[in-house]
């Protein structure tokens, strides 16, 4: 479909809606967005779930358990029902950011949904909130998985707190890092649903929170199929290249 | 060189199972200890404590007259071998070995020759670039005797290291060990429930039950003297057949004549002839079974059970006459303890 001309007058190339699509200034900006909000999203999420993780580790079982199990909870809820909920998070005036982190401490209320500048932040604090806990939760289970005993050895050889975590339980976790950031990329590149809720189709104030799925639904509304399929089918060499190299990456390791 | 002493250790854990009960010892430098008994007798966790891989409920430790009570592990300075070898998975056995002595900041090509030497001795150099899942469980324990000797004390934690592995490796691995030991002068502690390695390694042997020590002292001393029936039914193998007048009044009361206030009478397989002894007594055999150059030889006097051995076979249902030595008697108090 995507080789079909959406127009007929474009009848000359089979590429004809790569060509439209490529001098679509909008095209590079969801491009440029997606890669942004994965990059943010990855960046903060694994690194944050592994501190808390390493964190639960450290507590009592009974305490640990119960806390993980809580921290679960934000993934298991359906991407749409957590953008309404985060409506009334991110609004300009009454939402819960600015009256509790922005306003008590003297700062000016931020439209984190309409201001250009900040509507990508929102939408990575949204992915941060939802899977944060989901991830800490697999690593700690990893992080469980190492035997008490390599770890008594570590302690054994002198090595510090922070230099087992980091020498011994990291390296030991690998596996399961490279699977929750190809999970996590994976989700966080295709996301329509949770944009869709809370910036609408627009993609936002100038485009600022488009990604590439909403960008393809765009078309949609239109009738433009074949360039909506055009953008879908872009989609995937990038995400078929990245998800390759986790993989190779998880090769090597073995 | 490292002594050790323990003053008074307890260890209770959360449960309140008391693993470890005021006990005291005092280790001499360059002096191999084995800490043996059975399972649940507390001396894995004598050595965890000594480790500081568990907190003390009572008492001090020492190394070298300091106190290392509350100190944590890192601060010990002493090499351990654990049973599950627990080397790191995801490192070559050169990174295996080398890690404990990054982590002190030595420098790479000190770290490259001291590895290279402890290497040759344990045979392991051609396993540099392995990792620990490819190689066979004698080589693991190799390598984490090899990162052991190289934390760079003369104070080593045996942890059953040898419980893992079949019966021809241990035996060749004891032997090492025992060579490293000779050459290298360490202090060791060995802990095991297996006592022919205890008589084998131990220059001392303490011999544990219930998170106390029942008897410290060289193999030989416990072999002949064992202090109470614990240790004289723990040490030798088969066990000391031990008689008490609930088993054959008939024949307690034939041997404990020599000491009145005797409660058991015991004596080994080996103190039982066929031919010739100052004490005789007539029994049934049960059963023969063939242990290598000789056989061992299951008998019965009423409820009594005993055991010795025998030169040739002799079939089941047989009555003969069995002769003991009285010299070889070991007599016990209504306690169990020894006397004199």
């Amino acid at each position: 479909m995507s080789f079909d001309p959406q127009h007929p007058a474009q009848a000359t190339s089979a590429f004809a809606n790569y060509k439209t699509l490529f001098s679509d200034g909008l095209f590079s900006k969801a491009i440029k967005n997606t890669a942004v909000y994965t990059a943010s999203c990855l960046g903060i999420i694994i690194p944050l779930s592994l501190c808390m993780a390493y964190l639960f580790s450290q507590m009592i079982n009974k305490v640990k358990y119960t806390s993980s199990f809580i921290l679960l909870l934000p993934g298991l809820f359906p991407p749409i029902v957590l953008a309404i909920l985060f409506m009334n998070v991110f609004h300009g005036r009454t939402g819960l950011l600015n009256q509790v982190f922005i306003m008590p401490f003297g700062g000016k209320p931020v439209n984190w949904m309409s201001h250009p500048d900040y509507i990508l932040s929102a939408m990575v604090i949204q992915s941060v909130w939802r899977w944060t806990g989901f991830i800490t939760l697999f690593l700690l289970c990893g992080l469980e998985s190492i035997p008490k005993s390599v770890k008594e050895a570590a302690t054994i050889d002198g090595a510090s707190k922070f230099q087992i975590f980091k020498s011994i339980e990291i390296p030991g976790i690998k596996h399961l890092i490279i699977f929750c950031a190809a999970f996590l990329f994976i989700d966080t590149f295709s996301l329509f649903a949770g944009s869709f809720t809370l910036l609408g189709p627009s993609g936002g104030t100038a485009n600022a929170g488009l990604l590439m799925v909403n960008y393809a639904y765009k078309f949609t509304r239109f009738q433009e199929y074949n360039l909506a399929s055009t953008v879908c089918v872009s989609m995937l060499p990038i995400l078929m290249v990245l998800t390759g190299l986790f993989c190779l990456r998880r090769r090597k390791q073995a | 060189m490292s002594k050790v002493r323990f003053s008074g250790i307890s260890k209770i854990y959360d449960g309140g199972v008391k693993a470890v009960d005021n006990l005291d010892l005092e280790i001499e430098s360059g002096e191999m200890i084995v800490l043996v008994g059975p399972s649940g007798c507390g001396k894995t966790t004598t050595l965890r404590l000594l480790a500081g891989l568990e907190e003390l409920t009572a008492g001090e430790i020492y190394i070298n007259d300091r106190d290392v009570s509350c100190e944590p592990p890192q601060k010990r300075n002493l090499g351990m071998v654990f049973q599950n070898y627990a080397l790191y998975p995801h490192k070559t056995i050169y990174q295996n070995l080398a890690f404990g002595l990054k982590v002190r900041k030595v420098k790479a090509a000190e770290i490259k020759r001291l590895i290279d030497e402890v290497s040759v001795k344990l045979n392991i150099k051609e396993l540099y670039k392995r990792y620990p899942g490819e190689i066979s469980g004698g080589q693991k324990q190799r390598v984490a005797l090899g990162r052991a000797l190289l934390r760079g004390s003369d104070l080593i934690l045996f942890d059953e290291p040898l419980s893992n592995l079949d019966a021809s490796l241990r035996m060749k691995l004891r032997l090492e060990i025992a060579e490293l030991h000779r050459e290298k002068k360490f202090t060791g502690i060995f802990v095991t429930h297996d006592q022919t390695e205890a008589t084998a390694l131990g220059d001392r042997i303490a011999v544990m039950n219930e998170g106390k020590i029942c008897q410290l002292a060289t193999p030989q001393e416990l072999y002949e003297f064992p202090a109470d029936t614990f240790v004289a039914s723990f040490i030798g193998s088969p066990a000391m057949n031990l008689l008490s007048e609930k088993e054959s009044k008939e024949l307690y009361s034939q041997f404990s004549t020599e000491k009145d206030s005797a409660k058991t009478v015991g004596f080994r397989p080996e103190s039982i002839s066929l031919e010739s002894g100052t004490q005789a007594f007539k029994a049934q055999v049960l059963q023969s079974e063939l242990q290598g150059a000789d056989w061992l030889v299951y008998g019965k006097v009423d409820d009594f059970n005993f055991c010795c051995r025998s030169k040739c076979e002799i079939s089941s249902g047989e009555v003969l006459d069995f002769y003991v030595d009285s010299a070889k008697l070991h007599f016990f108090d209504s306690t169990g303890k020894r006397l004199k």
